[in-house]
């Protein structure tokens, strides 16, 4: 939001200075905060040093009629002074005045008007003066003067001044230069939803983006996401000169935060639209949220992309600098952004997945705790396997034990669905090693779940076994697999030997080599 | 400290100045306060001009009040 911003008040100060805004561009160094207090300085300064004097020129009106009054001020006092003595004269010789002076002339009283200062005396303007100086400032493309009026105007001359504006384009500079942003949301509420699409189009045609991304980034979030649902909506080429013109603004900042609120189509509208799958645009997001930590805002729309879009995204994320992991695992521990973090991460490249597993093992036992609660809920176990099998030992031992820790289910339900994905041998490998955490939760683990386990996992699927006997000889898990084995209740153990009859004698004798090793040969035996 | 050039900034304008305003160079805050002195020196004009002409157009029956409202 502050780029957009510090953008209008760099316009706003050029304007008071009576420079070109180019001349001033050197603002941008600094936050819009501290543009806008040297704003309000330079109208203090200019409001107070001569307030004596001000007075004493307001006074004369009190004696002076009207019709000379507007001949003073138009040949001696000027609209500079004018603008400046206004709120020192009693306003209904004010108001007065400023229905016989020319409209011209009013508009350039405005331009150095504080309307802050002013109020009673823009109350008592007839609406009609109002929207004949207003049509005057538009024809001068003043839009900066008018923007600062709109929060000190009553709602009935704002209405009528907003409804007498015929181009689209016209309302939008003026929102975006209008000091107080809160009453943004009311003048919104007060245009028709046809109107605000016109002024969206009016935004591509007259190449003012920033100002309707700024209107979007003003308003109240449910307004914002109104505004963000009709820009949307629009064709592909309106939304094409919208992201082209952000990215060549540098305004992904400003705008990533819009998306994260918008309704789900229209944000899968948005991540898929084939100018932001264009490389530059992609690398813009992206860079974006890696630089400024703003991965919360895009990750949800990972979920959402298509998949060649969602693989370049991941090719893009993979290849920034090493810190960009940790920072994606902290946004999806901190707003349980996982599911859309491992989709993200699916399509890393070996050396990718090796440093992701890296950086799981420096984060936190809650955030490990956080990303299985989340790969139960959405059943990813295979990914979590093929991630724990880049894991050190260690590591996957700490995985393990923060999933037994919080919920013992969690690695039945991992061994449980290992099977079931045929990942059987990779499962076993990232559990190979951690046979006593493993015993201990097949022995906590309710009968019937234990049976689960042995039942769906072996018994049912003499292949199975095969293969857990295969892994452990690649793998050297021997002891793992026997273990395991032993740890099943004694109505299953008995039917192992069965199971066993059924391998190849070579597979046989090895398994019965490891068993007698362990002194755990009577697994084997009828 | 301060330097000279934010320091003149501020007193062009008779109030402390944004912490954040040292961050600008010497000529961007001369250029600042070049552009606040014009404004000044306009409106400085456009006193005189104002204090000598409302003079002017005033009635000579009205001149001494206001005159008298003016200077006193």
């Amino acid at each position: 939001m502050s780029k957009l911003i510090q953008r209008a008040e760099i316009f706003k100060l050029a304007n008071q200075l009576g420079l070109d805004v180019n001349a001033v561009s050197f603002m941008a160094q600094l936050d819009a905060e501290t543009v806008a207090t040297l704003r309000q300085g330079i109208s203090n300064t200019l409001f107070d040093r001569h307030h004596a004097m001000f007075q004493r020129i307001a006074a004369t009106s009190r004696i002076l009629p009207t019709a000379l009054l507007t001949v003073i001020a138009q040949k001696a006092v000027g609209p500079f002074l004018c603008a400046h003595i206004a709120g020192h004269m009693p306003t209904e010789r004010a108001i007065d005045m400023a229905l016989r002076l020319p409209v011209p002339f009013l508009a350039d009283v405005c331009i150095g008007i504080d309307p802050r200062r002013v109020v009673a005396l823009l109350r008592g303007i007839p609406v009609e003066r109002a929207v004949a100086v207003s049509r005057e400032m538009i024809l001068r493309k003043d839009y900066i003067t008018m923007g600062r009026f709109v929060g000190a105007l009553p709602d009935a001359m704002l209405k009528a001044v907003l409804d007498d504006i015929r181009d689209d384009h016209v309302l939008l500079q003026i929102a975006f230069y209008t000091d107080d942003k809160a009453h943004l949301n009311h003048i919104i509420g007060m245009l028709t939803q046809e109107r605000i699409r016109k002024i969206i189009v009016a935004a591509n045609t007259h190449s003012l983006w920033p100002e309707a991304l700024g209107l979007m980034t003003f308003v109240s979030e449910p307004l914002s996401r109104m505004l963000g649902d009709v820009a949307i909506n629009e064709d592909d080429e309106v939304l094409g000169g919208m992201i082209r013109a952000l990215h060549e603004y540098e305004l992904w900042s400003e705008l990533l935060p819009i998306v994260a609120w918008l309704s789900k189509p229209s944000q899968q509208r948005f991540i898929n639209l084939p100018v932001a799958q264009e490389p530059v645009i992609m690398q813009g997001i992206i860079d974006t949220a890696h630089t400024l930590k703003m991965w919360n805002s895009l990750l949800p729309l990972v979920r959402l992309m298509e998949p060649a879009g969602r693989q370049r995204m991941s090719g893009l994320a993979a290849a920034l600098d090493e810190s960009v992991l940790d920072d994606i695992i902290a946004a999806a521990a901190e707003h349980d952004l996982w599911l859309p973090t491992l989709d993200l991460v699916q399509d890393f490249d070996e050396a990718h997945q090796a440093e992701l597993a890296l950086t799981l093992a420096r984060q936190s036992d809650a955030t490990l705790a956080s990303l299985l609660r989340a790969v139960a809920a959405g059943e990813r176990w295979e990914q979590l396997i093929a991630m724990a099998n880049n894991m050190s030992a260690a590591t996957r031992q700490n995985l393990i034990e923060r999933g037994i820790s919080q919920d013992g289910d969690i690695v039945g339900r991992l061994l449980n669905a290992a099977a079931d994905a045929g990942v059987w041998d990779e499962a076993l490998t990232a559990m190979a090693g951690h046979a006593e955490i493993l015993l201990t939760l097949v022995q906590q683990l309710p009968l019937n779940m234990q049976k689960n386990l042995i039942e769906e996992g072996m018994s049912l699927d003499p292949g199975l076994l095969g293969r857990l006997v295969d892994t452990a000889r690649r793998s050297g898990a021997w002891e793992f697999a026997l273990q395991a084995l032993a740890a099943s209740p004694a109505e299953l153990r008995e039917s192992f030997p069965e199971v066993l009859g059924k391998l190849p004698q070579e597979q046989q004798s090895k398994l019965r080599a490891q068993a007698r090793e362990l002194g755990l040969e009577r697994l084997l035996t009828s | 400290m301060p330097q000279p050039a934010f320091q003149q900034l501020a007193q062009e304008l008779g109030t402390d100045l944004p912490a954040r305003m040292a961050e600008l160079s010497d000529a961007e805050l001369g250029q600042l306060t070049e552009a606040v002195r014009r404004l000044k020196k306009q409106q400085d004009a456009d006193l005189t001009k104002a204090l000598e002409g409302t003079l002017s157009h005033v009635p000579a029956l009205l001149r001494g009040t206001v005159r008298k409202i003016l200077f006193a």
